[in-house]
């Protein structure tokens, strides 16, 4: 049986030739270019996230509004560390296929569960301090103006979903990560 | 470009082109995406050359290069179905015989789908079988010890003669 299987699996592909040189000259790979239309999307909404911030947080100032303008900055410094990180990331990245597979697939899920496990640090971790600026300047400039449930039930119910979506995202990023150790594990100890 | 570099991949490409179709056919099931990933396979080879230090065969150099690049591309896209150990191999579904079946044996399309649901590097011994590789050398390419690949091929194919329903044959 399992001659029969090889022979057919020989009989596929029999005439099959390697790329021209000159062609490969002109080729990027699906993974650059999967990571290029991924940075490009993440540069966009960055981009986007700046084009409305700054401006907001000049605006704030012109007008007197010193804690939203502050809040506002901090969301844009946030955004340009997370920007800055995705650059850093993809730079350090190194590609060495012609490894034995165990150790190259050992790296692949140890690098993919550290990138997931520290999500909250370089991805969420810098927004938290500009979305925290923006609630507290609104709860600050609504206290004493409005009672506190009126003020609990506009504030803190947003805040809390907020919240509640970080949460979540890191909570996926941890679960996927503990999924991709285990992997890892059991490979090693194959 | 180097002459070394273009040496070995036309040596490369002489030898072992069918095999690394045969395992873009077998990773990918879409036929366009299998030509994608053959042919990135093709990239990450002719610029792996210009490293190539000798210190292991042409072939195994080419393997690794090969699965790992394979590997790489089956670990950035989920389509890939949720793998199924050795041992569970029985409660596999018959392959879905559809467009794709019309163009290969059913055999094939039935050895392919087993592939695709196997843990990455059981595929990727199995896979090395399949093209003639001996015990040795497939665990010079995947890292195994050569127990580790004897223990993993003798169920491999003991599942395998089991799914296709043939008597078994010496080991």
């Amino acid at each position: 049986m399992t001659d029969n299987l090889q022979t057919l699996w020989h009989a596929q592909a029999a005439e099959n030739a390697f790329t021209q040189p000159d062609d490969l000259m002109q080729r990027t790979s699906s993974f650059e270019r999967q990571m290029r239309r991924r940075n490009l999307i993440e540069y966009l909404a960055g981009g986007f996230v700046l084009a409305l911030s700054i401006p907001a947080a000049v605006l704030f100032a012109s007008i007197g509004l010193t804690g939203m303008a502050l809040s506002m900055a901090l969301v844009a410094l946030g955004v340009v560390v997370v920007l800055w990180n995705l650059r850093r990331r993809a730079s350090a990245e190194v590609r060495r296929p012609e490894e034995e597979c165990r150790t190259h697939l050992l790296a692949q899920y140890r690098r993919q569960a550290d990138e997931l496990r520290k999500v909250p640090l370089w991805y969420i971790g810098p927004l938290i301090p500009g979305v925290l600026g923006v609630y507290a300047t609104v709860g600050f400039m609504a206290a004493g103006q409005v009672d506190l449930w009126p003020l609990v039930d506009h504030v803190g119910a947003p805040l809390a979903a907020t919240l509640a979506f970080f949460g979540f995202v890191v909570w996926l990023n941890l679960r996927a990560a503990r999924k991709l150790a285990a992997q890892a594990k059991a490979l090693d100890e194959a | 470009m180097t002459g070394q570099q273009a040496t070995l991949y036309t040596q490369a490409g002489e030898q072992f082109a069918p095999a690394i179709a045969r395992l873009a056919r077998a990773m990918e099931r879409d036929a366009d995406k299998a030509r994608d990933l053959e042919q990135n396979i093709h990239l990450e080879l002719w610029r792996s050359f210009e490293r190539f230090d000798g210190n292991c065969a042409l072939k195994t150099w080419v393997f690794r290069v090969a699965h790992n690049v394979a590997a790489d591309y089956v670990g950035r896209h989920s389509r890939r179905p949720a793998t199924v150990d050795i041992d569970e191999m029985d409660t596999l579904p018959a392959a879905n015989v559809g467009e794709a079946a019309l163009a290969e044996s059913h055999a094939l399309t039935r050895l392919h789908a087993i592939i695709r649901t196997l843990p990455l590097l059981d595929a990727q011994v199995i896979l090395l079988w399949l093209e003639g590789h001996s015990g040795a050398e497939i665990a010079e390419v995947t890292g195994l010890s050569s127990g580790a690949v004897a223990t993993r091929l003798s169920r491999l194919r003991d599942r395998l003669a089991a799914q296709f329903e043939l008597p078994e044959d010496r080991p």
